[in-house]
Parts: structure tokens; C-alpha cells; sequence
């Protein structure tokens, strides 16, 4: 008899765990959000599904961080953002990812000495900072990379310096 | 004597058993993220962010490259629903990154946290971050390096 109290009492114990976690996972999917949710956190939860979703498909690194740039572009400018500037971003993105990985594949054959590389990336990611000012208004692109325009000249005098001896 | 020896063995049995299922049910396991401010080249300056796996009550904290774990406000906490989400947390700490080449902390923090619920991502309001996440992703530029080394999840 005390056996098969025991025993109920584990069952319904277990039982209620299982229930417990059902209903966390539906609160989970709920929580979801979507593009045009009025709260961050919900929306915030939307970019982040879609980008674990991208890089999931995508079977090219480099297209799926630009896919994750243009996930930024909607964040932070909004799904209506001018598709010509959008298009444009893409490609500076684009080519700053290229250039990044044949530089990396020369310093992987010892055709770069370390310095050399990582001056090389700080130039390259500085350019693109230069090249989406151009097309983007001061406003929006203290929106999208948080920082003024103004501040890229800094970066800008770092770049044209000699390189480290 | 032997029937009280059969009880107790169940008592243990479904005490264990019970011990896993709340493990797999996540209600021990959560992940923190926190930050303070450090100035980089490159970007202007930049929130630094760091994060901490907790596992049955112990915590273990990761900064990128370096610095302390102890300060900073705390901007996201999740949870992770398996053992293996907490395993792989921490292995996606211990992947390759290089500083300012492939990611920054922000990229890095991103990484661990990765496995809690819904994959998030720290929030665009740390200062730098959309910056860091337009030159190296959210992840860094050789994530997918770091899942085929860790595993997916």
C-alpha cells in the first residue's frame, strides 16, 4: 500500500514537471514578437530569430553577415528605409567582407606580417564607415552606427598614418 | 527488511530522476550579460560587455579579451533549457577570436549567450554595438567556425 502511495505521489510529482515545462515553452512562443511590435523586447526578439534563421540557411559566411547587416538597417532605420541606400550599404558591406578575407588568406600564407593584417582590417573597416557616410545623411547614420560623422575623421587621420615600424 | 530496501531504492530512483527532469525543465540554468565602458580604435568608443554562465548555482564569467567580470549593470538575463545549452555556452566561449579582426566583446558575448532561449543578442542600446555589428556581425566573422568546432544548437 505505501508502495503505491509513493509511487502516485512520483507520478503526479513528475507529471506536474512535465506540465510545467509545456507551459513554459508555449509562454516562450508566444514571447516571439514580430517585425512591427510596438515593444523592443518583442521586436528585438524578432531580429533575433530571423538572424539565427539566416545564418542557419546561409551556407556563405560572408553573405550571411550581410544578411545580418541588413537586419541592422531594419533595426535601426526601420523596414522602410530607401531600398536604392539599403542596396548601396550592402554592397559597401559586401566588398569590406571580401577584402577582409583575402586579406585574411594572405596572412594565413605568410604574405602579411601580423601587423601589416591587422593595420590592413582597421584601414578596410574605417573605409567602410567612409563610404556609408557618403550615401547616408548625418542623421541616419548616427541612427544606424551610433557614433557621429564627424568622429570618422579621427579614425580617418589614424588610418593614413605611417604603418608601426 | 527487504521490502524497506526496495522502498528506499525508489525513493532514491525518483528523487534522481526528478533531479534531471527539473535540470531539462531550465529552471537552474540562466545566463547574465554586463557591461561598462572601455574605448577601442576603430569605433570611437565602445560599451564593454561580458557574460556569465550560471550551472547549478556556480557561476563562471567570461570577459573578452579581458578585464574584470565583477562590474557593470546586468542588460539581459535568459535562461537555457538543457545541460548541453550550458556545455556549449561555455565552448562557445573558448572559441577562436581575434580582437578587432574577427569581433570585439560585444561579438563575444553574443556567443555565449547564444544558446539561451530564442537566441538573443545583446541589445543595440549598448553603445558601439551597431557599429561592431556592421564591421563583424553578431557573432563575429567566423562564427560558423566556432558552431562546426562546439556544435550547433
Amino acid at each position: 500500500m505505501k508502495r503505491r502511495i509513493l509511487l502516485a505521489t512520483c507520478f503526479t510529482f513528475l507529471l506536474a514537471l512535465q506540465i510545467e515545462t509545456a507551459l513554459a515553452e508555449e509562454t516562450t512562443n508566444l514571447l516571439k514578437g514580430n517585425i512591427n511590435d510596438t515593444n523592443e523586447q518583442y521586436r528585438s526578439e524578432y531580429y533575433a530569430k530571423k538572424l539565427h534563421e539566416s545564418y542557419k540557411k546561409s551556407k556563405d559566411e560572408t553573405e550571411a553577415l550581410v544578411v545580418d547587416g541588413d537586419l541592422l538597417i531594419n533595426q535601426m532605420l526601420g523596414n522602410d528605409f530607401l531600398k536604392e541606400k539599403r542596396l548601396h550599404l550592402n554592397i559597401i558591406q559586401r566588398k569590406m567582407f571580401l577584402k577582409r578575407k583575402t586579406l585574411e588568406e594572405l596572412y594565413n600564407s605568410n604574405d602579411l606580417s601580423l601587423d601589416a593584417y591587422e593595420y590592413q582590417i582597421e584601414k578596410v573597416s574605417t573605409e567602410s564607415f567612409i563610404e556609408a557616410a557618403k550615401i547616408l545623411s548625418d542623421i541616419e547614420f548616427e541612427k544606424l552606427f551610433g557614433f557621429q560623422k564627424i568622429e570618422i575623421s579621427k579614425a580617418y587621420d589614424k588610418i593614413t598614418e605611417p604603418l608601426p615600424e | 527488511m527487504l521490502k524497506r530496501i526496495k522502498v528506499m531504492l525508489l525513493v532514491v530512483f525518483c528523487t534522481i530522476f526528478a533531479f534531471f527532469q527539473s535540470a531539462i525543465a531550465g529552471k537552474v540554468y540562466g545566463l547574465r550579460t554586463n557591461l561598462w565602458g572601455v574605448p577601442i580604435y576603430s569605433i570611437p568608443w565602445i560599451q564593454h560587455t561580458y557574460s556569465c554562465v550560471s550551472n547549478l548555482g556556480v557561476v563562471t564569467c567570461y570577459a573578452f579579451p579581458s578585464g574584470s567580470t565583477k562590474t557593470g549593470g546586468t542588460i539581459a538575463v535568459t535562461s537555457v533549457n538543457e545541460s548541453v545549452g550550458v556545455m556549449r555556452a561555455k565552448c562557445y566561449a573558448g572559441c577562436s577570436m581575434s580582437y578587432g579582426v574577427n569581433g570585439v566583446c560585444h561579438q563575444h558575448t553574443n556567443r555565449v549567450i547564444y544558446p539561451s532561449n530564442n537566441h538573443p543578442e545583446i541589445p543595440t542600446s549598448v553603445t558601439g554595438y551597431s557599429a561592431s555589428r556592421w564591421l563583424f556581425g553578431a557573432r563575429g566573422t567566423n562564427w560558423s567556425q566556432c558552431v562546426s568546432k562546439c556544435g550547433a544548437y
